[in-house]
């Protein structure tokens, strides 16, 4: 009885298909662990093997991993959330009362992506802290160094293009005090307000500007900047050690 | 001609001649490449110019000055709102004007308040004259801005709500400088 499933599995195996798809054993060996890794174009941006200190929760304590882990859930949670969402002044509002009360586990997902939106900031800024106070961004790192603080500043920008969507009260008047900040930019202030929220004012055209940042724009950059980022941590020789 | 690569000819010929058929490609390819970023990077910043504004910074036509005036004379020279556009028309003594509904103390719009025949700002209190929008009381620092008005020979009045092209005033009394379009 017990080596039917055993033989189905060995012809699994030996499909041309799954030998196209895995190129290499069942990872139990060392060489077949490696090639687990780097025949994978996930996988390969990571360091085939990892230092034991590497595991050490104190060392890191997950920050970038659970950086990540909430970017994947917002860019999960969003695109659902926007099967529900226009993003024009007339929609707008009522699309978010209604994701609320009307639509199935639309308030779940609406919190998830918020409270995953504030969780984001705070673990990249933890996660900036703990590189900072163990150096890791001293050479060879410092070039990863630079790829964070701008994967924080797209974190930064992509909370406050979201922040502008429910378009509220609170909304309105904390993207207002954005316009004139962007205003009180030297010598032509009032054309960079004009040029980035699309009028004189917020209006339409700004609540639009910023959904395509929001939803496209800063995500694409920041998911080629992530990449990036962790492929740099292979090339630099896995993560930092202790001092 | 460009040709392969051999050393006689790099040798024998001029400048042209010593262009390698792979350099020719790589530049081309190059030069291409950095031709068509370069165009759009350049569009990019007129294209995202707004050119067809709505609401503030739209040049309004508000009607015939005569419709206007009528409508002033059967309210008690009551401001006629234009919300979209955020701004009043008011009966200035002698003028057709048009307030910026934004209160020259921190900026909230700047409701009428039939009640108590004046403008009354529900953020800190401001007071604005109903005909001439100068301040009454509270902590603005200047009466409402004003915005342009024109005229032109149907009787049709427009208002330019550019807010970065205001006629900025001082004083409690309406100053005859500020008149663009008369009541007569």
């Amino acid at each position: 009885m017990l080596e039917i499933p055993a033989q189905i599995w060995e012809k699994v195996r030996r499909n041309y298909i799954w030998r196209s798809l895995f190129r290499h054993g069942y990872p139990d060996s060392r060489k077949n662990q490696s090639l687990a890794v780097f025949t994978n174009v996930f996988l390969h941006l990571h360091p085939v093997k990892v230092r034991r200190h590497a595991l050490a929760i104190p060392y890191t304590w997950c920050m970038g991993g659970l950086s990540f882990f909430l970017f994947l859930v917002l860019t999960l949670t969003g695109t659902l959330l926007m099967f529900y969402y226009r993003p024009t002044t007339e929609w707008a509002y009522s699309d978010i009362k209604d994701m609320e009360t009307v639509v199935v586990f639309g308030q779940l997902l609406r919190n998830m992506h918020r409270w995953a939106a504030h969780g984001m900031v705070i673990t990249v800024f933890l996660h900036m802290v703990r590189v900072f106070y163990t150096g890791s961004y001293k050479p060879p790192r410092e070039f990863n160094w630079v790829v964070g603080t701008l994967l924080f500043f797209l974190t930064i920008m992509l909370s406050y293009t979201g922040y502008l969507l429910p378009w509220d009260q609170l909304a309105f008047w904390a993207v207002t005090v954005g316009y004139n900040i962007a205003a009180a930019t030297p010598v032509i202030g009032n054309e960079v307000a004009f040029l980035l929220f699309g009028g004189f004012e917020l209006g339409p055209n700004a609540l639009l500007r910023f959904y395509v940042l929001h939803v496209v724009g800063l995500p694409l950059i920041t998911a080629f900047l992530i990449a990036i980022h962790f492929w740099r941590i292979r090339k630099d020789g896995g993560i930092s050690g202790p001092l | 001609m460009i040709r392969p690569h051999d050393e006689t000819s790099i040798r024998a010929g001029g400048l042209v001649a010593r262009i390698k058929r792979r350099h020719l490609l790589r530049m081309g390819f190059l030069g291409g490449t950095l031709l068509a970023v370069g165009e759009l990077t350049a569009i990019l910043l007129p294209f995202l110019w707004v050119n067809k504004i709505t609401g503030l910074g739209a040049k309004v036509a508000v009607g015939k000055k005569s419709d206007i005036l009528s409508k002033f004379q059967a309210t008690n020279d009551e401001p006629q709102l234009y919300t979209a556009a955020k701004f009043f028309l008011i009966h200035a003594p002698g003028a057709v004007a048009a307030a910026y509904r934004r209160c020259t103390h921190l900026g909230c719009s700047v409701p009428w308040t039939p009640s108590e025949d004046q403008f009354h700002c529900p953020c800190h209190g401001s007071l604005f004259h109903k005909n001439t929008a100068v301040v009454l009381g509270g902590p603005a620092p200047r009466p409402l801005d004003l915005f342009h008005v024109t005229e032109d020979a149907g009787g049709t009045i427009t208002v330019d709500t550019n807010p970065l092209n205001l006629i900025t005033r001082q004083g409690s009394e309406w100053d005859e400088a500020w008149t663009e379009v008369r009541d007569s």
